[in-house]
């Protein structure tokens, strides 16, 4: 009689407990819900007017320091900044929500201005069947718009010629070089100005000094933005609206491809790693973006290369010839067709891409698009980079001569190189690049249809599903 | 790809509450009248939810995907079956089930049947670490292989060696992605499938065991003769479940997908394609034919299992 008592107590007290322990555990989750929702909502806001609806400006997090600055500099603006991952890598978040918001209506707290790191996303957001970008032709002065470098404005340029964009950053490729490193092994050599020159020097160090590299194959960006791109490959090339013209064929993508097979770098010196996972101190030259100079190398940083070491060359020049180059991110400013006050957002849009506020160095992480502000850039820059001199003519010849026939589509083709070859090119033996051409092309070709373009290709492969 | 926790197949609850009325032995019933209002009026919250959030979104996906420029047709289910992504993504998908369904059945079972051979503490013990693995479900299981699968971060890198793999993008290559997928939904499912089929296993009256033991059978023998028949609804209705959740495969190739810069590709299961349409492209009317499509193909092998697997008779 006792035990069963006790034992029955016991019971009850252990129920009770375990319900105490229930009502914590939700507890804890509302109060995590509510602190998420407070992290996502409540980013710093209202000025003075706290009665006017501000402008809402989407931004990622290496665009905090422009947020900083803009406020230091208007302390009384009345903007809602509002974190988001920057559209990386093909997430498309904005595609996401513009999606949803044209189905639903766009809510009074949809942005006014993006920042958007895909180079790609403003064609599609711009374009059927989305159309939510506003045309900044006629907000936009003529004059201010003619002022971005190069070809750069094209991916801001939709096929009917609307203007639906301002870049940010410049992402032009250039050769980075480790000067010491260079000539420690080739002496005094010049540096390489064609791609056959640059993947002998890889050969060369695949059997002398294994372990240094001239660069990676090991992300999804490595062939098609820095060899395939920089060397006028037309894989991805729009010629009209809602058509476009992939050739792997072309002697122009055989060439390079044939080039980087005779060498045998890949796999050596061209590393199977992500060029953000080697030891940036075995690098001794690697093409890449303008931003990669401190990115990769981690200039300054433990780790990394000292301040004053790396220095930037122009890209190899084309198998053909041509003097042009890749570009891999940057980053473009974006203004909402909904935005109820539409010639703030676009003025706002304005000022974050070529203010002089804005784009220098400490705020703006990349080289001015907008030429305007290039010098004063490079200039401050004297101290992190070697050779000022040489890295700055490197820059800003970079940031004019991209190729523009590498258009923007609404898919990445970072992200079909990385599905379709990446796997077959960091195997062990390593697949030719020669023979990655054809389905790299029937990938592309693949999520153009999906995307609703017509693809033209003289390979019937590519052309006919 | 979570698995219910407190599942009841129809006519095992009957066993069950026969079970429990025979314990109770001599204990007052309850008049049946209160039961069957408090029933339906705790069916009702279901229902309610069913039709806001299960049925209502059906019929919202049907009626997008079979309109067409001329009113009622089927252009958007014949669009994305031309699709190249369309047949890839069901043929991996099929091919993830096969061995996803096929293990997680034999070691389910066969581990369950062991477990229950066991001495109560020991198997309590051993039924919690078969569960924890599945306490990292969906989105944090990703996140975990992801390591366990990148050889210079991997605790079981020798092994990814051995197999040749030196970077991540050696061990997500495409044909290997089927496997991965299996291996994560393995873990993530298994332990709570291992504790619902040791709860059937539970319902088996201790006399008919007792009877079979005393008749001489071994212990072989009563695991496959005598307990195996008699989970068989269990098994069939584990089936349904996970095939249903399997065919809508969605949230680890979306993860590895991010996570790898697009080495996984963003449409690699179908409901992946149908995301990819409607968030990606802007497009809901395909990425609806897709997701009927889904719906289609899941409710056809849930009414064969049902049906072949006797799931809803009484015996």
């Amino acid at each position: 009689m006792l035990h069963t008592l006790s034992s029955s107590i016991a019971r009850t007290l252990r129920r009770t407990r375990r319900r105490g322990r229930g009502t914590a555990l939700i507890t804890c989750t509302a109060l995590a819900v509510a602190g998420g929702g407070v992290a996502i909502v409540g980013v710093a806001a209202a000025g003075a007017k706290a009665a006017a609806k501000p402008l809402i400006v989407w931004i990622d997090t290496s665009r905090v320091p422009y947020e900083k600055a803009y406020m230091k500099a208007n302390p009384h603006a009345n903007i809602k900044w509002v974190l988001y991952n920057g559209n990386e890598n093909g997430t498309g978040v904005l595609q996401s929500k513009f999606a949803l918001w044209n189905r639903t209506g766009w809510p009074s707290d949809a942005p006014d201005v993006m920042f958007d790191t895909q180079n790609y996303d403003a064609v599609q957001l711009g374009t059927a069947p989305y159309n939510d970008l506003l045309n900044l032709k006629s907000y936009v002065p003529k004059k201010v718009l003619g002022g971005f470098a190069g070809t750069s404005m094209s991916s801001c340029t939709t096929p009917s010629g609307q203007v639906i964009c301002l870049r940010n950053d410049s992402a032009a490729e250039v050769l980075w070089v480790n000067p010491t490193l260079y000539s420690q092994f080739f002496g005094s050599a010049p540096i390489p100005t064609t791609w056959s020159a640059f993947l002998a020097d890889g050969t060369a160090l695949n059997t002398a000094h294994p372990g240094y590299l001239i660069g990676s194959v090991g992300d999804g960006f490595s062939i098609d933005d820095y060899f395939l791109w920089a060397n006028e490959c037309p894989l991805d090339q729009v010629t009209g609206k809602g058509t476009i013209e992939i050739n792997p064929n072309s002697a122009n993508c055989t060439g390079i491809a044939k080039a980087i097979d005779a060498s045998g770098d890949v796999g050596k010196s061209l590393s199977d790693e992500s060029i953000f996972s080697v030891n940036p101190q075995k690098v001794v030259m690697a093409v890449g973006a303008l931003w990669e100079g401190t990115a990769v190398f981690q200039t300054g940083a433990s780790g990394g290369v000292p301040n004053g070491t790396m220095v930037a060359y122009p890209a190899p020049a084309a198998t053909n010839g041509a003097k042009v180059t890749g570009d891999l991110g940057g980053g473009l400013w974006l203004v909402s067709k909904h935005a109820p006050d539409p010639s703030a957002a676009a003025a706002f849009a304005q000022y974050m891409a070529t203010s002089p506020n804005i784009q220098k160095v400490g705020v703006d992480s990349g080289l001015p698009q907008y030429v305007a502000d290039q010098p004063k850039y490079v200039s401050s820059l004297a101290t992190v980079f070697g050779d000022p001199s040489v890295t700055e003519a490197s820059w800003k010849s970079a940031a004019a001569s991209v190729w523009s026939g590498w258009s923007p589509v609404p898919w990445s083709t970072d992200n079909v190189w990385a599905s379709t070859n990446l796997a077959a090119v960091t195997g062990n033996p390593p697949a030719t690049m020669s023979s990655q051409l054809l389905p790299y092309a029937e990938g592309l070709a693949n999520q153009a249809r999906l995307a609703g373009y017509t693809v033209k290709s003289p390979v019937a492969a590519v052309s006919n599903p | 790809m979570t698995i219910p926790s407190a599942v009841v197949v129809p006519d095992e609850r009957a066993s069950v509450r026969r079970g429990l009325r025979a314990r109770r032995g001599s204990r007052k019933r309850p008049p049946a009248a209160t039961s069957r209002t408090a029933g339906y009026f705790f069916v009702a919250f279901y229902v309610v939810l069913l039709l806001a959030l299960g049925v209502a979104p059906a019929i919202y996906a049907i009626a997008l995907a079979l309109s067409a420029p001329g009113g009622i047709g089927f252009a958007h289910f014949i669009n994305t079956f031309n699709f190249f992504e369309f047949a890839p993504a069901f043929e991996h998908v099929l091919e993830f089930e096969g061995i996803w369904l096929i293990s997680q059945t034999i070691f389910v079972v066969a581990l369950a049947l062991m477990v229950h051979t066991l001495e109560r503490r020991v198997s309590t013990t051993f039924r919690f670490i078969f569960y924890l693995p599945g306490a990292m479900a969906g989105a944090a299981s990703a996140i975990i292989w992801l390591f366990m699968f990148t050889p210079s971060g991997s605790p079981w890198a020798f092994i990814l060696h051995a197999f040749h793999y030196q970077v991540l993008s050696n061990t997500v290559a495409p044909g290997n992605l089927f496997i991965i997928f299996a291996i994560m939904a393995f873990f993530t499912g298994a332990g709570g499938w291992i504790v619902i089929m040791y709860g059937a296993l539970n319902n088996i009256p201790r006399e008919l065991i007792e009877a079979a033991e005393i008749d001489g059978s071994n212990v072989f023998q009563t695991a496959f003769r005598i307990k195996l028949p008699l989970i068989r609804k269990w098994i069939v209705y584990m089936l349904v479940l996970s095939f249903a959740a399997g065919s809508q495969l969605f949230v680890e190739p979306q993860i590895l997908a991010v996570a790898t810069n697009g080495e996984v590709p963003a449409q690699w299961s179908p409901n992946q394609l149908a995301y990819y349409l409607a968030f990606q492209l802007d497009r809901f009317n395909d990425a609806a034919a897709v997701s009927v499509d889904l719906l289609v193909v899941g409710l056809i092998v849930a009414v064969i299992l049902v049906w072949r697997g006797k799931l809803f008779e009484v015996d």
